[in-house]
């Protein structure tokens, strides 16, 4: 065998692998899906076709806009929440904690309920905050309340509580890493020119932070937008999310063609986030060296 | 000191838990001046920079700074800028602005067209006026240097501390930053504290150096007494090349005394290089720098023995290393190429030779001083 020829077999079998992967499970079910969005129901058969009825019908039936929106609402609320309780976490652990072992201790505090059920972590939202949950307990326990009140539960606020809750390890990592990386005489360098520890915080430490900041976030809001769960346990009739109308259009509703071009929209919309957030990424990245 | 004290420590300890880094430092720094703290790692010298920096707070003492008490104002109150071991260039910032960073914080905002001359002055001094608006990363490790000094300088400050600023740089660019730094300090006319453990730069560049050992001053003075007249073992030998050969105290007069060697030989004459108390009969330990030991006899110097061990060819010169009768260490002497006929007449190993040596180049001290 010439060298040449042996030098591209090994290259075929060597990509072969992973390539079989991609196509397998990325790029098929991405074609089947946005093929099947131009198809049309023909209860109960899906007939293959090329028409744009469903995507009308998504952008003109405001039901379904609104359900986007308020999706991203949701998304953006437990995103921002778990910056702003994220990032003084991840910052006292850093810069207040002077020990390694408790800062380890702290952080894997942290990190340790991802171990948990991702079901069961919802699950105890709804008991705290049930009719005869702990918080309404307490409440009566300390005599503010008479009787048990129903407003904590079904309804936005406690799907971003509960979301807030399961994704801000996701936001306290990055940022951490990023804050960790900054060099402590950085910081030095910054008081020795006359800057205060505010000051300092504002110019160098947030700046050298912001990629641990937008990894964060995209992470938090790409999870929290697909997410299911959450609606379904705490949210109510006012908390459906997108991935609860996407869910039932392919269970109850029994219409694959209209669940496609609705996964087709989320796709986009997605695709979108990570792009801009990539821009933000690369324009606050600095290498350390 | 006849110069006005710019900065003072007095008393100052510190110490890391268990380890004390520094015991109790009594230091004066004059306006203008450049004093180098020299020591090994761990003698304390960065502890004591990082104290006048800010950067840590002194157990006890007391540090002033222009005759203020400075000691428990944090880093940014004190009208003292660093030049960081490595440079602490924010990485976010272009070189005009890392420059100009000290010239924007809130306590110290200068108008745009003063912090722009600034920034210009700033740059010209260390000769980068075309790097302003390139970034940290882009710039060699010497350039790097230079704008972490620019930065430093654009504030005007009263005093520069120089945590170790040469020594991420290869040989021959720290000797030409070696004498850019010296000219930078004779034009400015501020007050440089530099710390290093390189005794060559702290000798090129001092006015006075401080060496510390174990979180003590061991000496502080001039390049010149330090070399001359170390007040220990250990200085001499931290400070250029020493020879140091265990001796017998036999007796003093008038600061000069009398040693008899290993050997035998008595030495008369000798300088009494510690202030202990020495007994007679007593173990001592005797210095001579290198360049001060003569092959052959002289007239007015005291003769020695030794016997040639080994001969190491350094170029210009070759290094000798000889024993004298009954001494365990080493002695090294440096023969310059251009002090004899030819190469030839250098001592081969095995040779017996004679030494000279002009007696107050010998220097005294108690066994137990070394270290």
């Amino acid at each position: 065998m010439k060298a040449r020829t042996r030098q591209r077999l090994s290259f075929w079998l060597l990509f072969s692998l992973p390539l079989a992967w991609t196509v397998l499970f990325l790029i098929l079910p991405y074609l089947s899906m946005g093929m099947m969005s131009f198809w049309t129901r023909k209860f109960p058969l899906f007939v293959p076709d090329f028409q744009f009825g469903n995507y009308i019908q998504l952008f003109s039936d405001p039901q379904y806009s609104a359900v986007i929106f308020r999706t991203m609402k949701i998304a953006g609320l437990v995103t921002a929440y778990s910056v702003a309780l994220g990032y003084p976490l991840a910052y006292f652990l850093v810069f207040t904690i002077r020990s390694e072992k408790l800062r380890t201790l702290l952080y894997m505090c942290v990190v340790v309920p991802l171990w948990v059920s991702y079901l069961l972590r919802a699950y105890t939202w709804k008991i705290i905050l049930g009719t005869d949950g702990a918080l309404n307990s307490a409440l009566l326990w300390l005599g503010i309340i008479d009787q048990p009140l129903d407003i904590f539960l079904y309804n936005q606020a406690a799907m971003v509580i509960t979301l807030t809750y399961i994704f801000i390890p996701f936001m306290v990592m990055p940022i951490f890493t990023a804050l960790e990386r900054i060099p402590s005489n950085l910081i030095e360098a910054s008081q020795d020119l006359g800057a205060g520890p505010f000051e300092t915080f504002l110019r160098v430490i947030l700046p050298l932070s912001t990629a641990g900041i937008v990894a964060g976030a995209t992470m938090t809001f790409c999870l929290s937008f697909g997410d299911f769960v959450a609606p379904v346990l705490v949210g109510g009739p006012s908390g459906t999310m997108v991935a609860t109308v996407l869910q039932s259009q392919f269970g109850a509703a029994l219409n694959w063609p209209l669940g496609s071009a609705l996964a087709a929209i989320i796709f986009a919309l997605v695709l979108v986030v990570l792009q801009v957030s990539s821009k933000i990424d690369r324009a606050g990245r600095v290498s350390m060296g | 000191m006849a110069l006005q004290p710019i900065v003072t420590l007095e008393n100052v300890a510190k110490a890391y838990g268990t380890f004390t880094a520094l015991h109790n430092i009594n230091l004066e720094i004059g306006a203008g001046e450049f004093v180098t703290l020299l020591g090994p790692s761990g003698c304390g010298k960065t502890t004591t920079l990082r104290l006048i920096g800010g950067f840590e707070t002194a157990d006890s003492g007391r540090i002033t700074l222009a005759g203020a008490d400075v000691t428990q104002q944090p880093p940014y109150r004190r009208d003292i800028n660093t030049v960081f071991q490595d440079y602490a260039l924010f990485p976010h910032m272009t070189v005009a602005e890392n420059v100009a960073y000290g010239l924007t914080v809130r306590a110290n905002r200068k108008p745009p067209e003063e912090r722009a001359r600034r920034v210009r002055e700033a740059l010209s001094l260390v000769g980068l006026s075309d790097k302003a608006d390139r970034m940290p990363q882009q710039l060699s490790g010497g350039q790097r240097q230079r704008i972490a000094m620019a930065r430093a300088l654009a504030r005007e400050p009263k005093v520069l501390l120089l945590d170790e600023p040469l020594s991420a740089l290869d040989v021959k660019l720290r000797e030409a930053m070696q004498v850019e730094l010296k000219h930078l300090h004779q034009k400015l006319g501020i007050t440089f504290l530099m710390v290093t453990h390189d005794q060559q730069e702290a000798l090129v560049l001092s006015n006075r150096i401080a060496v510390m050992k174990g979180g003590h001053i061991a000496q502080i003075g001039s390049p010149s007494e330090l070399y001359d007249r170390p007040a220990t073992p250990y200085v001499a030998d931290f400070i250029g090349a020493a020879n140091l050969v265990p001796a017998t105290f036999l007796g003093s007069e008038g600061g000069f005394a009398r040693i008899r060697m290993p050997d035998g030989a008595m030495l008369s004459g000798v300088a009494v290089g510690s202030g202990e108390k020495l007994r007679e009969g007593e173990a001592a330990l005797i210095a001579i720098r290198p360049e001060r030991l003569r092959i052959g006899e002289s007239r007015h110097g005291l003769p020695l023995t030794a016997t040639v061990v080994d001969q190491l060819f350094h170029g210009g010169r070759f290094q000798l290393e000889l024993r004298f009768d009954k001494v365990e260490t080493p002695v090294f002497i440096d023969v310059h190429r251009a002090s004899v006929a030819d190469d030839g007449a250098v001592p081969q190993p095995g040779n017996r030779v004679p030494l000279s040596v002009a007696a107050p180049d010998v220097m005294v001290y108690a066994a137990e001083a070394a270290a």
